[in-house]
């Protein structure tokens, strides 16, 4: 599902170069969740950006579903990460003024999906957010956000879901909702990349891959 | 969901943004109205007062030049009608006709309609000895004035020798030593003298006065006159004398005009000069209010554009505050699968939006202020021959609702082509 092959990314700064990930390949198999940890500045959050085809990798290749999306042009990759990805991030990124259905059917512009109301209800209900459905994200409390957060990377049914930190800012109850409904997509069939220090969080996924220095140091 | 709800939903949520970007179209469009406006009542106010100081002066000068022509009556100017046979050398070299016309002639002339001419004076004069003192002397008979019956009876200029009575110039005067009240006899006539008149330097001086009926019996020409003298002829434009000449040859066919004394070129040119002063000073007066009003032309023409890029600065800066804020919001989009020109559209609308309404409210605003300002004065507010063509007010609409857009462009462009990896991977 998700293949990165001796990926590289370098960045320059200051004119030095700083290499973030180093040769590094990873394969994840659809149905199957990995959790990426390491200490920070290991790579890790740059390794999710080139592996949902936002950040160009220096070198190396990335397969998305067999599909190179950098070698797509800019709206193409864009329609790409559209229907193949689903992101959620520590930060939860919400819009700010659109309420709880709003939010989850923005994904629904790039995508256009016919059923898109019935799906964004079912989501909601999914998510246990049928009370804030009208609220906007300033109302919601942190667990309610990132599950809003959840279900728009889950609204086109994406066959790869990159989660960075998703539960860093979640008490445990919320937690334990947002990596059951990872770890339930995962085992639907979708991969999922979860990028983070928590044990408990890792331990949840199939797989472990231990970063350090831009490189895989243990799997 | 669209990208345009997305906008609207925005808009709805930080009105206070939007309605400062709106806030400044709103003063861009309604003060352009209102200076094109104002400029426009100015202009009016001022072609009105002009009008109506070119009524007045109009008014003024026509009471001047009826002042002046009263004023300048007195350099009204005087005639003789002599006989048309008088050789005219001979008349200016002894100061009196020799030849004559019947005295009926200034019935005539007083009988007429000849409006020109106010005091008629007939006279016979001949030079000849005073055989009781063997002097020679110019015989004046004359029966006073004939009053013209077409103008109503006026002061006479020059009142008649009674009869019985005689006027003696100033020479004879003197050197026969006569004195008022003394008698004396003329051609066996008895007369008692009634004035002496004071030295004039002429022929004036040797002359003497007496009863026209007396002149032609003494001098044997009854009924006979020599001139008739015209006093104060009114003047009725530079070519006057002519038309006195052309006036009197109606009635009196076999006579011929000579003018005494001309002013009528100084008083045509003294009204002239009025007239002309009058006509520059109101001409001074249009070209100052020209000057005026291409002043505030241009200053006009300065403050708007001043206003509008100032109002483009004040959109580009809230647009440029809104987009900052709405950095992450553009990753996640970018991330989501937005394209760039999406994200622009959601980022432009509101500038856009805020451009058209900001327009319309400006405009709406701009007609209602240049509406209190037109005041009393008859004119449209809007059309050709109104205070703001329509052209105009469109101009000023699509201007407006350009402005915005073209004010938050550059805001929205760098927001919608931010890297969304580097702003998600610093959040």
């Amino acid at each position: 599902m998700l293949k990165l092959d001796q990926v590289s990314k370098v960045y320059t700064s200051h004119h030095q170069e700083v290499r973030a990930v180093d040769r590094m390949s990873l394969d994840i198999q659809a149905g199957e969740a990995v959790a990426l940890q390491g200490p920070s500045g290991c790579g890790k959050t740059t390794m999710l950006l080139m592996s949902c085809a936002l950040l160009r990798p220096t070198s190396g290749t990335v397969l998305i579903e067999g599909n190179d999306p950098y070698a797509l042009s800019a709206n193409q990759r864009s329609a790409f990460r559209a229907r193949h990805v689903g992101f959620v991030f520590q930060q939860f990124h919400l819009v700010p003024y659109l309420n709880v259905r709003q939010n989850i059917l923005t994904a629904n512009v790039p995508a256009r999906r016919a059923d898109a109301q019935q799906r964004a209800a079912k989501l909601i209900q999914q998510f246990r957010l049928e009370a804030r459905a009208k609220h906007v994200p300033a109302e919601l409390s942190v667990g309610e956000k990132q599950r809003v957060a959840l279900a728009r990377a889950v609204f086109n049914q994406p066959a790869l879901v990159l989660a960075d930190e998703p539960t860093g800012n979640l008490d445990p109850d919320n937690a334990r909702i947002v990596l059951d409904a990872l770890r339930q997509y995962a085992d639907e069939g979708a991969a999922v990349l979860l990028v983070t220090h928590d044990p408990v969080a890792a331990a949840r996924a199939h797989r472990i891959v231990h970063l350090d220095k831009g490189h895989v140091v243990e799997e | 969901m669209s990208v345009l709800k997305m906008a609207w939903f925005e808009i709805l949520r930080r009105k206070r943004s939007f309605l400062l970007a709106t806030l400044a179209v709103v003063i861009a469009v309604g003060s352009t109205l209102v200076v094109y406006g104002a400029l426009k009542v100015y202009d009016l106010r001022a072609t009105q007062v002009l009008a109506e100081k070119e009524k007045s002066l109009n008014r003024r000068l026509k009471q001047l030049e009826d002042e002046m022509r009263k004023a300048t009556l007195k350099l009204s100017f005087n005639l003789a009608i002599l006989p048309a046979k008088q050789n005219l050398r001979e008349w200016h070299d002894q100061d009196f006709a020799s030849a004559t016309m019947p005295e009926d002639y200034v019935q005539r002339m007083a009988r007429s309609k000849i409006l020109s001419a106010r005091h008629l004076l007939p006279t016979l004069t001949q030079k000849c000895k005073w055989p009781e003192i063997n002097r020679t002397i110019i015989l004046v008979g004359t029966r006073g004035e004939v009053p013209n019956l077409m103008k109503g009876p006026r002061r006479p200029l020059v009142q008649p020798v009674q009869d019985g009575t005689m006027v003696v110039g100033y020479e004879l005067q003197q050197s026969l030593d006569l004195k008022v009240g003394q008698k004396v006899k003329l051609m066996g006539r008895e007369f008692v003298i009634s004035k002496c008149h004071a030295e004039r330097g002429s022929k004036d001086d040797i002359g003497v006065w007496i009863p026209l009926q007396d002149a032609q019996d003494l001098l044997k020409m009854p009924g006979r006159i020599n001139s008739i003298l015209a006093l104060e002829c009114v003047c009725v434009g530079n070519s006057a004398i002519d038309q006195i000449r052309a006036e009197v040859a109606k009635f009196l066919p076999d006579t011929q005009v000579v003018e005494l004394g001309t002013h009528v070129v100084a008083r045509g040119e003294a009204r002239a000069k009025v007239k002309q002063e009058a006509i520059a000073s109101m001409q001074r007066e249009k070209e100052a209010a020209q000057q005026l009003q291409s002043e505030r032309a241009r200053l006009g023409a300065m403050v708007i554009p001043v206003v509008v890029i100032a109002c483009g600065l004040w959109i580009f800066l809230v647009a440029l505050v809104n987009t900052r804020k709405r950095r992450s919001e553009v990753a996640i989009l970018r991330a989501l699968g937005y394209r760039a020109t999406q994200v622009l559209v959601l980022l432009l609308f509101r500038s856009f939006a805020g451009g058209v309404i900001g327009a319309a409210v400006g405009c709406a605003m701009g007609l209602v202020i240049a509406g209190q300002l037109r005041g009393d004065l008859n004119v449209p507010l809007v059309g050709t021959d109104g205070m703001l063509s329509w052209q105009l007010v469109a101009a000023t609409l699509l201007i407006g609702s350009l402005l915005g857009i073209v004010a938050g462009w550059m805001p929205a462009l760098i927001a919608s082509q931010q890297d969304p990896a580097s702003i998600l991977k610093d959040a």
